[in-house]
């Protein structure tokens, strides 16, 4: 799978540059989601993950067009297929750009319109851009519900979504959001109402699914058990920014900023029972809380002050398609094992970047 | 999972209804049949009059059977309503029967009315202010409630008379009129009256209920299949929020057929509002009895019709 | 009463968050409410201080419009109106107190026991409350008014018997809400007296909502008030009382249209206080919950 930015042919399913989203209503000390730029190429399933608050839902509405009441794409760009939809209504969407996105979300109930039968909700989304009429879109319904392995569908059209269990709900909306025929998935937690058992099925149907049609996915998550299984590549995230990206292998095994690191550490392994998992000191920032430099500074214990709190902080590439936005772990990347080096020709010369030596970090 | 098909959880709902109504129904008897017994001096006295002598206020208690035992006697008022018998005026002689029969129409017209004319500019406004939330229509649709709330419905009724009757005479300004058109004019004034009590209530509670479901995620994967304006309200928005619309009328009926008796005053329309009235100021306490008794029925008979309509339409009601 | 406040409960949804700036500040409608009813209750205790009129002499000037010796015209027996407005403000206010007072307290009590205690005596409470309701409210006032006989007296007891089943639904759902919580626990296994534990601990948590309702309360007793006012039941002539007025002035509504306007726009002004305060008090609440 070639990654998304060295692609010269097809344009990436999905490619952000530089986005910021602001909350227009709170004088807020900080955007909610800042400097994100990422691309997805055509059928690839990129991992986000990062915990609840960090952001992601936001990221994700924002590329949807879907952003709430006092929230507002600032900056950047964001291109669906080569065609720009920055700040393009869903709508907009369907009828200017060749290809749309479609979304699942994390509550499936919630996801549903209580009130009108699967039939009809799975053949509405057939019948956008008057692609079929409402006949056609109902049998095109129920063959596309059997698909996704939902029991008995054409029998089951009428039903109404508080008559389902969970993992049929699901199974619904992600047949609607498959209806469409979209180049990208947002798939927002689209596993974590479920039940255990449920989990899995749904998460392996996605996969396929994806895989069949080519459609990409962005699989945002704060479960790195999802994340391992279904995605090439993660982007790990942390008070509304990208800390750190790449191979989803590279990053879980060897994380390198000291956030993943300590995630990764504060995980419960099979190989390690019964010892005292190490947490991570301090908790998650909320809005309300100002963050110069470094989002995750005031948690870090190789943070320096005077630096991580007062630097912009970046997104790096490292070589092997990796990425960091840790200002220490590049200045001691020359010196750390594995040759991930900073990837020098792609640095920012604008920004301050005051050489340390390693021996001063505690 | 699964809940039954439609006529099942109607069954349903109306079985666990009707059970919950029994208990109810009888101390909704109980109170009107103590109603009479527990006037000052007794409902013989207040039948025969004051200056009658105690030999003839004796006769017609045995006559009316008010010597027997308390039990006794509401075994019979038990019976007499069984057979549809709500007793006789004191007054006029006519039976409270035939009294409700003839009234009762007006007064369920007029409610209608009201509901409808309640709905047209409730659910538009609600819409408005919940479309354009803490913009300026939302801060006045706002204001207009919150003054609203707090007006008496028979002042209401007089300005309304003043103006849009007598000074733009556009309306009649009362009586009951004849034929349908006649009914649909005479009957508007005190219809909008009692309608304007209700829509701020009704905008209240709808803008609530359309700001919350503008919001939800629903709504917004129906965006994402390309859905916008009317038709995105028509079948995802309006869809739902009738529902609640639905329960705050079937809550509201008692408070309506209250506000009514206050309008058929006002407007001198002879509904059971204005029969009771009268009565109480001929101190005629069958009538009263009589007409309470109906208005608690009538709640009673319409919050389960809501019930059963709601179950109808929501699907996520179970039995 | 409150019962024309049921708005299917999509209402109460709390809005605020603990970050929000609305928690500092002070609270603008309730502010806003208390100046109205402070307004409005000074004016009328304090009637001899604004006019010298008074609302039952007779005058000459019959039917005089508003405007020059008397502000807000005379009636058809040469009234100051605004005297009688002012005068009938003290009836109506009255009229409020007493009737939330009597609920309240009523209600309050029934709904702790009813509440707290369970089984047959909630069961009794709740029936009589369920038949309670059966009824249009107004319909049951003014039957039980109408045995008494028409009067101000009258209209108290009548609404005092039927009113406390709002506040008792109320009271007993909070109880309810709040009755297996840990700090009720705690109080009830440190052996206190059920008195002192409903006194202490669970009657001061269910204040607040209680309090929320009687502000809004207020203007429906006093609407009730003068709906059986205006019907001829209450509040008897001379004494002036705003739905009185009204219905006194409707026959001289196509000329004289003071008569009818004035009283009815003291009870909307009277609403809004009411309004603003109650609205104020549930943000107050809502905050200090969090």
């Amino acid at each position: 799978m070639p990654s998304a930015e060295e692609s010269t042919e097809a344009p990436p399913a999905l490619e952000l540059r530089d986005v910021a989203v602001h909350s227009t209503r709170r004088d807020l000390p900080r955007p909610v989601v800042t400097d994100v730029s990422f691309a997805i190429a055509v059928g690839e399933i990129l991992g986000l993950v990062g915990e609840s608050g960090c952001g992601k839902s936001t990221l994700c509405r924002a590329i949807a067009g879907l952003l709430p009441d006092g929230m507002e794409l600032a900056e950047g760009t964001i291109a669906l297929a080569g065609a720009d939809v920055t700040g393009l209504s869903p709508r907009a969407v369907q009828r200017s750009a060749p290809r749309t996105l479609s979304m699942v979300f994390q509550d499936p109930l919630a996801a549903l319109n209580p009130v009108m039968p699967i039939g009809d909700q799975v053949a509405e989304a057939f019948m956008s851009r008057g692609r079929l009429g409402r006949r056609d879109a109902l049998s095109a319904a129920a063959e596309q519900l059997g698909r996704m392995g939902f029991p008995d569908p054409t029998a089951r059209l009428g039903a109404y979504p508080s008559q389902l269990s969970g993992g049929q709900r699901q199974r619904v909306v992600l047949a609607m959001a498959l209806a469409t025929d979209p180049v990208l998935l947002l798939a927002d937690e689209p596993t974590s109402a479920l039940d255990v058992s449920t989990q899995a099925q749904i998460l392996t149907l996605l996969r396929e699914e994806a895989r069949r049609r080519g459609v990409a996915v962005l699989l945002v998550s704060h479960d790195y058990g999802v994340i391992a299984e279904a995605c090439e590549r993660v982007c790990v995230m942390y008070g509304g920014r990208i800390v750190e990206s790449g191979p989803t292998g590279s990053v879980l095994g060897a994380p390198a900023h000291p956030y993943t690191q300590r995630l990764i550490a504060s995980l419960p392994s099979l190989s390690r029972r019964h010892t005292r998992l190490p947490v991570i000191p301090g908790r998650p920032p909320t809005l309300e809380e100002e963050l110069p430099g470094c989002p995750f500074y005031p948690r870090c214990d190789i943070g320096e002050a005077g630096f991580c709190d007062v630097t912009d902080t970046p997104l790096v590439p490292l070589t092997g398609g990796r990425g960091t936005a840790c200002l220490k772990t590049l200045a001691g990347a020359n010196d750390a094992p594995g040759g991930r080096g900073p990837d020098t020709d792609e640095l920012p010369a604008a920004r301050p970047y005051p050489g340390r030596n390693r021996e001063d970090d505690q | 999972m699964a809940a039954g098909t439609l006529p099942r959880r109607l069954l349903g709902v109306l079985g666990r209804r009707v059970t919950q109504l029994i208990p109810v129904l009888i101390g909704v008897t109980l109170v009107t049949f103590l109603m009479l017994r527990l006037l000052p001096g007794g409902p013989a006295q207040t039948l025969v009059g004051i200056r009658a002598t105690p030999q003839a206020v004796a006769a017609v208690k045995r006559e009316l059977g008010l010597d027997k035992p308390l039990t006794t006697q509401y075994i019979d008022y038990l019976g007499n309503l069984l057979h549809g018998h709500l007793g006789t005026s004191i007054i006029s002689g006519t039976s409270v029967d035939s009294i409700v029969s003839s009234h009762l129409g007006a007064t369920l017209e007029l409610i209608l009315y009201a509901v409808v004319i309640a709905l047209l500019l409730g659910v538009p406004l609600a819409i408005l202010a919940a479309r354009y939330r803490d913009r300026w229509v939302d801060s006045v649709v706002r204001a207009v409630v919150v003054v609203t709330l707090g007006m008496p419905s028979f002042w209401l009724g007089v300005i309304l008379i003043l103006f849009l009757g007598l000074r733009l005479k556009w309306f009649p300004t009362g009586g009951d009129g004849s034929g349908v058109w006649g009914t649909v004019s005479h009957l508007f004034l005190p219809a909008l009256t009692l309608a304007l009590t209700f829509v701020a209530v009704l905008v209240r509670s709808m803008r609530a209920s359309i700001s919350d479901i503008i919001r939800a995620t629903y709504v917004d994967a129906a965006r994402l299949k390309g859905l916008s304006g009317p038709k995105l309200w028509r079948r995802h928005i309006i869809r739902t929020a009738i529902l609640p619309v639905i329960t705050l009328i079937g809550l509201n009926v008692s408070t309506l057929l209250g506000t009514s008796v206050v309008v058929e005053n006002v407007f001198a329309l002879s509904g059971m509002g204005q029969q009771l009235v009268s009565a109480i100021l001929q101190r005629d306490f069958v009538v009263v009895q009589g007409i309470t008794l109906v208005f608690g029925v009538i709640v009673l008979a319409i919050s389960t019709l809501v019930d059963l309509v709601q179950t109808a339409l929501d699907p996520r009601v179970t039995a | 009463m409150i019962e024309q406040t049921a708005t299917a409960g999509v209402d109460l949804a709390p809005t605020m968050r603990p970050g929000d700036r609305r928690r500092t500040r002070v609270n603008l409608k309730l502010t806003l409410g208390l100046l109205i009813m402070g307004a409005v209750v000074f004016s009328c205790l304090g009637a001899p201080l604004i006019t010298s009129q008074s609302p039952t002499t007779l005058g000459a000037d019959i039917l005089g419009g508003p405007g020059g010796a008397h502000l807000l015209g005379t009636d058809q027996y040469g009234r100051d109106m605004l005297a009688r407005v002012l005068y009938a403000g003290r009836v109506d206010l009255l009229i409020g107190v007493v009737l939330v007072g009597v609920a309240m307290i009523l209600g309050t009590v029934a709904g702790l026991v009813a509440g707290w205690y369970g089984g047959w005596i909630a069961a009794l409470i709740m029936r009589i409350v369920d038949v309670g309701f059966a009824f249009p409210f107004l319909v049951l006032v003014i039957a039980l008014v109408g045995l008494k006989g028409p009067g101000l007296g009258s209209l108290l007891l009548g609404v005092s018997l039927v009113a406390w089943i709002f506040y008792a639904r109320l009271v007993r759902a909070e109880v309810l809400a709040i009755r297996d919580a840990n700090y009720i626990r705690a109080a009830t296994l440190s052996g206190f007296s059920t008195p002192r534990v409903l006194g202490l601990h669970v009657l001061p948590n269910v204040l607040g909502q209680v309090l929320v309702y009687g502000s809004s309360d207020f203007v429906y007793a006093i609407l009730l008030g003068a709906s059986v006012s205006y019907l001829g039941l209450g509040v008897q002539s001379p004494t002036p009382e705003w739905g009185a007025m009204v219905q006194q002035g409707q026959n001289f509504v196509a000329s004289q249209w003071w008569l009818s306007l004035f009283p009815g726009v003291a009870i909307i002004v009277v609403g809004l206080g009411c309004s603003l305060i109650g609205d104020g008090l549930a943000d107050v609440l809502r905050t200090g919950r969090r």
